[in-house]
């Protein structure tokens, strides 16, 4: 069994480790690049949203290297995510690649849910099932930890790609890392690091922006045309609404927190019921960042993703009752990265100013 | 008091059942007017751009009730079925209206859903009836003489004739058919005239017998459409699946018409396992027409008449 996944942005590092350790071939797909997203525009169904096409891409770049096993989740809507796997199912099916797929999904029943697991784990023991887990979500939370602190780097980098350098170093240390002690070591360093690039003392002069919206355009670093690294390098402060750890609490029941529902809280106001995705939580992570005194918000989804739509129509009052200033991207495979820099610089020379002039009252 | 209803949505499902609702409970029930031109340019004009076209066209059929009622109802309608879900616009759209400053009376939007649990759907019509009185009896016999109403209205579509028959009175030609045509799409795209482009009209000009989800036994459509191996969890999509399989199983159509909205998100897998389930694998005659405020009737009318040459040449 030659196993691949869907991969987004660095969380392919922990789960290709917690594959691995259960004794798996793992075939990662090759990182996503402008041939992933035509081969996915050019089979998946044209108004299917962008996180399909570009996992189907991904799909079929690691068939052809050769995997012939796909991990996957499902679920039970209202967003389209659920019905993913079907749909890509019958592609591969269709082009005639014989994969077999292993999805975790409880809407056929808890006895296919437990064979799937029970596929995945190797038929390992509870033991080594817990240790694996341990160490995979150790290093989720070693991923984060890196991308947040590189946030606050990037503004204060010595020369162009410093910091994206000392990323893709200590990402590789971290692939490697076979156990808890490593992957602490390895981020403490990385901080040490990190620490004598970001000047302490203008950090709260910078622009700051918090990024909200669908998860997988959030985090995945190809779909967003790396947002966060365009901010940095103009000098922005970039935080997320979330990270893979929040995610992760979010749709995997067995990590799921109760502080989820207790942040999603002050939306309600706008939007009263779950619309499922991340519609809720969009209007409820701006609403937090206006609150933290953020200069401004970026709202990315996927173009057509029917909860952001639902947080796109509610966005505008939501803006204007808190003061904050959002801009919504869009993104899908027309979408072009000279459009989305124009904007994005264009937003920021507007909160710079602002800030200045708030500055000098 | 006047209570309005936007012509849209679900109107051309459940409108009689809630007139009959709202009667009962002593309240004048007015619909919105048939979509027209300056419904349609209004909607553009205040709606989000990226939404699909009847969720754009609520926001104009809300600001045509504007001036005529004391109270607007558009409900928040979850599932209507154990375990689906509508698509998330459904149940977003009282917010999405909300946010946008547009003058208008109250809105009254009870939480329709029957995911969960068999009483759901009366549930949220006891939500609705407490708007009104506190009288739980009142709102019982209320909801009876809807379901009543309903009832009856679905006995009407079964012997095929067309909701906008009944509700716009709009006329159609009867006999002189040379083919059936299934036409597989949501109610308020087929039958808002706008947005369908008087798809119906212009197929009964061509000489063809137009078939909907509607003029077939719901509790058939879903036996189809649990065949699936993971069950769609869209009611729509259950729907749309289950009725172009029945059509095409029972060989009731020489053809299968699927209606999408530009941008509709469950539309845009469903149609996916419509054509490589069910007509791709037989050879099955299918097209897509996708709607949008863009489409031009011509446009249409060629598309439709090539299709239906197509057929008859086959026949």
């Amino acid at each position: 069994m030659k196993i691949t996944y869907p991969p987004f942005g660095d969380a392919r590092i922990a789960i290709e480790s917690f594959l691995r350790d259960f004794g798996h071939e793992v075939i990662p797909p090759p990182p996503s690049t402008n041939r992933t997203l035509s081969i996915g525009v050019k089979y998946a169904p044209e108004f299917a949203c962008l996180p399909l096409k570009i996992t189907l891409g991904n799909y079929i770049e690691a068939i052809e290297k050769g995997a012939d096993t796909i991990l996957m989740l499902g679920g039970i809507g209202p967003c389209r995510f659920g019905y993913y796997a079907e749909v890509q199912r019958r592609i591969l099916k269709d082009l005639g690649y014989d994969i077999d797929w292993i999805v975790l999904d409880l809407s056929n029943g808890w006895i296919n849910l437990f064979k799937s697991i029970e596929k995945v784990t190797n038929r390992s023991n509870i033991i080594k099932v817990m240790k694996v887990l341990r160490l995979a979500w150790e290093k989720v939370l070693a991923i984060d930890e890196i991308e947040k602190i590189s946030r606050r780097a990037r503004p204060f980098e010595r020369y162009k790609g410093e910091v994206d350098n000392i990323i893709r170093e200590t990402h590789k240390r971290l692939d490697q890392a076979n156990n808890i002690l490593k992957v602490r070591q390895i981020l403490s360093e990385y901080r040490e690091t990190m620490d004598e690039i970001i000047d302490k003392n203008s950090l709260k002069d910078l622009v700051k922006i918090g990024i909200v919206g669908e998860f997988y355009v959030v985090l995945d670093h190809f779909t967003n045309f790396e947002i966060a690294k365009r901010l940095g390098e103009l000098g922005v402060l970039a935080e997320n609404a979330f990270y893979i750890e929040d995610i992760v609490r979010i749709y995997l029941p067995l990590f799921r927190s109760k502080d989820i529902d207790e942040r999603t809280r002050v939306a309600l106001p706008y939007i009263r019921r779950s619309v499922g995705g991340e519609g809720q939580r969009t209007i409820a992570h701006t609403i937090e960042f206006a609150e933290r005194g953020f200069d401004g918000v970026i709202h990315l989804s996927p173009f057509t993703c029917m909860p952001e739509i639902v947080a796109d129509g509610v966005l505008e009052k939501v803006s204007k009752d808190y003061n904050i200033q959002v801009l919504t991207l869009s993104i899908d495979e027309q979408t072009g990265l000279a459009g989305i820099t124009t904007r994005i610089e264009a937003f920021i020379d507007m909160l710079k100013t602002k800030k200045r002039r708030r500055i000098a009252v | 008091m006047k209570i309005g209803i936007p012509r849209i949505l679900l109107f051309y499902r459940y409108y009689p059942m809630w007139k009959a609702f709202f009667e009962a409970l002593g309240l004048e029930v007015i619909p919105s007017s048939i979509t027209n031109k300056e419904i349609v340019d209004l909607s553009i004009e205040k709606s989000v751009s990226e939404a699909c076209i009847p969720i754009k066209l609520v926001y104009g059929h809300i600001l045509d009730l504007k001036d005529k009622v004391d109270i607007i109802f558009l409900p928040r309608i979850v599932g209507l079925e154990y375990r689906t879900y509508m698509c998330p616009k459904f149940i977003g759209i009282p917010d999405m209206i909300r946010s946008v400053d547009l003058d208008i009376p109250p809105i009254i939007d009870p939480t329709i859903d029957k995911r969960n649990s068999l009483t759901g759907f009366f549930k949220g019509f006891f939500e609705l009836g407490r708007f009104f009185t506190k009288n739980s009896l009142k709102i019982l016999s209320a909801y009876m003489e809807g379901l009543k109403a309903l009832k009856s209205y679905n006995e009407k579509l079964k012997r095929e004739v067309t909701p906008l028959e009944i509700l716009d009175g709009k006329n159609y030609e009867k006999d002189n058919f040379k083919i059936r045509i299934g036409i597989v799409g949501h109610c308020y795209e087929i039958y808002d005239e706008f947005i369908s482009g008087g798809m119906i009209k212009i197929l009964n000009r061509l000489g063809v017998k137009v078939l909907s989800m509607e003029m077939v036994d719901w509790k058939t459509i879903l036996k189809e459409a649990n065949v699936l191996p993971k069950k769609l969890f869209w009611t729509f999509g259950r729907e749309l699946y289950g009725t172009a399989r029945y059509f095409i199983r029972k060989s009731l159509v020489d053809g299968i018409i699927i209606v999408v909205a530009f941008g509709c998100g469950p539309d845009s897998l469903v149609r996916e396992l419509i054509e490589r389930d069910l007509t791709k694998p037989i050879d099955f005659p299918e097209i897509t027409i996708t709607v949008d405020e863009h489409s031009s009737e011509l446009g249409l009318i060629t598309r439709l008449e090539a299709f239906v040459d197509m057929l008859i040449r086959r026949k």
